[in-house]
């Protein structure tokens, strides 16, 4: 189920372990007994029905939900300490966008964690703005409002927010809700960047129909992890049902005909 | 008694009031020969820079409604200054302080809506203000100058604490600004990135609360949430980012307010200071609306 043995390179340390991880709301459990190992350098897809945990999951790597057990490592290291070696990128429906900053001012906002309270931004830091901006493809946007973007621009904004705090490991909630095809697309190639700059990524998706095409590992969630490897390995049908409990009849010819990446 | 008191002043601050008689050859009028005015222009100056940065914070991040429960909790202090016989204006500060703190604190853990939090907040102060209030029968004068403010009879002490408040918020805003920004823009991901979201929250509840309460004095618990909005406002209309909304709204902020102060104290007008302060920095809003409307920014 976990650490798929196709992947190069065993001895280096996970990007994300979390073991035994249950988190509850109330008395229903959200999530219950996780156990999963992501490799570095892997782009993964979370995917799951609506309400099984997949944002609590997210949540949970950020360290940001109160655990009832388990533990989260970023890097070998418990996530309440690892504040700044995992970024955020948000659901684009969490951001205020009529807040009145531009593109590069969000980007720049990636450095504040490192620098301590009294001093500004350098010359450095402005360089691995600049950077991150031209990795999303957004340097020629950056005196815009975030409001005056499309989804897609606002979505690689945020990206380049990410980045420019360096960390090696980006969790994203949702990127591709309520975007075109197009801006899909361009939204799934600053993913490869980022992978084949060596980031890690973690990525909240809703869409099975693309999960296969998109990512190298998936990790299906219903409270409980139903299964984390390639898609081919993931996306069965008896699984699907399962977990999707009969309401994808839609996908079953789907899965047949994708599936090995 | 009173002419003691500013004696005993003019001993021990001699230069505050050298700066003060300097005013009248800034500002070539005759109202400035009167100390009064004097001391109300300083007071302004100081306090209407610090109500725009404050107010452009307090607009970006839609917390007008958690200003207003702050000055509506003056009138409580008012109150237990009654009860305790103590100086209404200490604690008016100390309640005010804390009103703010608790409804962050609250804010923080509550489940609840900001909205709804600050709403409960907002009608337990003024309930407390209202019974202790209707018990005393002498409490016209305060409640009037709580009401509509009184800048014009603020003296040297207060203007020492302004000054003090104004050092400590600058330095506040110079070096917490970016953080601020950040928290305001979206507090879950700051606090991903390690800054003490917290710390700073408190902080600046904590300064908003003073600077609210000092507004109170100066223009009065009924336009307190205009001093710290309408330049705020008229900012947005002129710059896009949030730094320039820093600098137009201190400027109009400014403008609005000796401008209203002088306007006030003509003969002819002999109007309430601070109302004519908001009138003017809605003027000023007027203009920014057009300003923006001819530039096409409708679609914002």
């Amino acid at each position: 189920m976990s650490n798929p043995s196709s992947f190069p390179d065993p001895v280096q340390t996970p990007a994300i372990r979390i073991q035994n991880l249950t988190v509850s709301y109330g008395p229903k459990p959200a999530l219950l007994d996780i156990n999963l190992t992501i490799d570095p350098g892997l782009l993964v897809g979370v995917i799951g029905p609506n309400g099984s945990g997949k944002s609590t999951f997210v949540k949970s790597i950020l360290g940001f939900v109160k655990r009832d057990i388990g533990d989260v490592y970023i890097q070998g290291i418990p996530t309440e300490k690892a504040k700044g070696l995992v970024a955020y990128v948000p659901q684009r429906g969490a951001v205020d966008w009529d807040f009145p900053i531009t593109v590069r001012e969000v980007a720049l906002m990636g450095r504040y964690g490192d620098l301590p309270w009294y001093r500004q931004p350098s010359g450095k830091d402005h360089a691995i703005v600049d950077d991150a901006l031209e990795m999303v493809r957004m340097q020629e946007f950056s005196d815009r409002q975030i409001g005056q973007l499309s989804g897609g621009q606002q979505q690689r904004v945020f990206m380049a927010r990410a980045l420019a705090q360096g960390a090696d490991i980006l969790l994203l909630d949702e990127p591709f809700a309520g975007v075109d095809a197009a801006t899909e697309r361009a939204i799934l190639d600053v993913l490869d960047r980022a992978k084949e700059a060596g980031k890690t990524l973690v990525v909240v998706h809703h869409d099975l129909a693309t999960a296969a095409e998109y990512f190298d590992r998936l990790v299906l969630i219903k409270q409980r992890l139903y299964a984390y490897g390639t898609p081919a390995e993931v996306l069965h049908e008896d699984l699907l049902s399962e977990v999707y409990e009969g309401r994808l009849r839609v996908f079953a010819d789907l899965v047949g005909n994708r599936g090995d990446k | 008694m009173i002419a003691v008191a500013a004696d005993m002043e003019r001993e021990t601050m001699p230069d505050l009031m050298d700066l003060l008689s300097l005013l009248p050859k800034i500002i070539p009028m005759e109202c400035m020969e009167s100390g009064f005015v004097q001391r109300a222009l300083f007071g302004l100056v100081l306090l209407a820079p610090m109500a725009a940065c404050m107010g452009v914070q307090v607009v970006n991040f839609r917390m007008a409604f958690f200003a207003d429960a702050i000055s509506h909790s003056a009138f409580a202090g008012v109150a237990i200054g009654l009860l305790f016989a103590a100086n209404p204006h200490w604690t008016m500060l100390v309640l005010g302080l804390l009103v703010g703190l608790s409804i962050m604190a609250v804010q923080r853990r509550s489940s609840l809506s900001s909205d709804t939090v600050i709403g409960v907040f907002f009608s337990a102060v003024i309930a407390f203000g209202l019974t202790v209030v209707s018990h005393y029968k002498n409490v016209a004068r305060d409640v009037n100058q709580f009401l509509y403010g009184g800048i014009t009879t603020i003296d040297t002490t207060e203007l020492w604490e302004l000054m003090a408040l104004f050092v400590v918020l600058m330095a506040f805003q110079v070096w917490g600004y970016n953080r601020m920004l950040y928290i305001g823009m979206n507090p879950s991901l700051a606090q991903v990135h390690r800054v003490r979201v917290a710390i700073y929250q408190y902080l600046y509840a904590a300064l908003l609360a003073l600077v609210v309460i000092f507004s109170v004095w100066a223009v009065g618990v009924l336009l307190v949430t205009a001093m710290l909005i309408v330049p705020a406002a008229s900012a947005r209309n002129f710059s896009r980012t949030a730094g320039g909304m820093v600098w137009w709204a201190m400027a109009i902020s400014v403008f609005s307010a000796v401008a209203g102060l002088l306007i006030s104290t003509q003969p002819w007008a002999d109007t309430a200071t601070g109302a004519t302060v908001i009138l003017i920095a809605f003027l000023c809003f007027l203009i920014s609306a057009g300003v923006a409307y001819l530039r096409g920014d409708s679609s914002r």
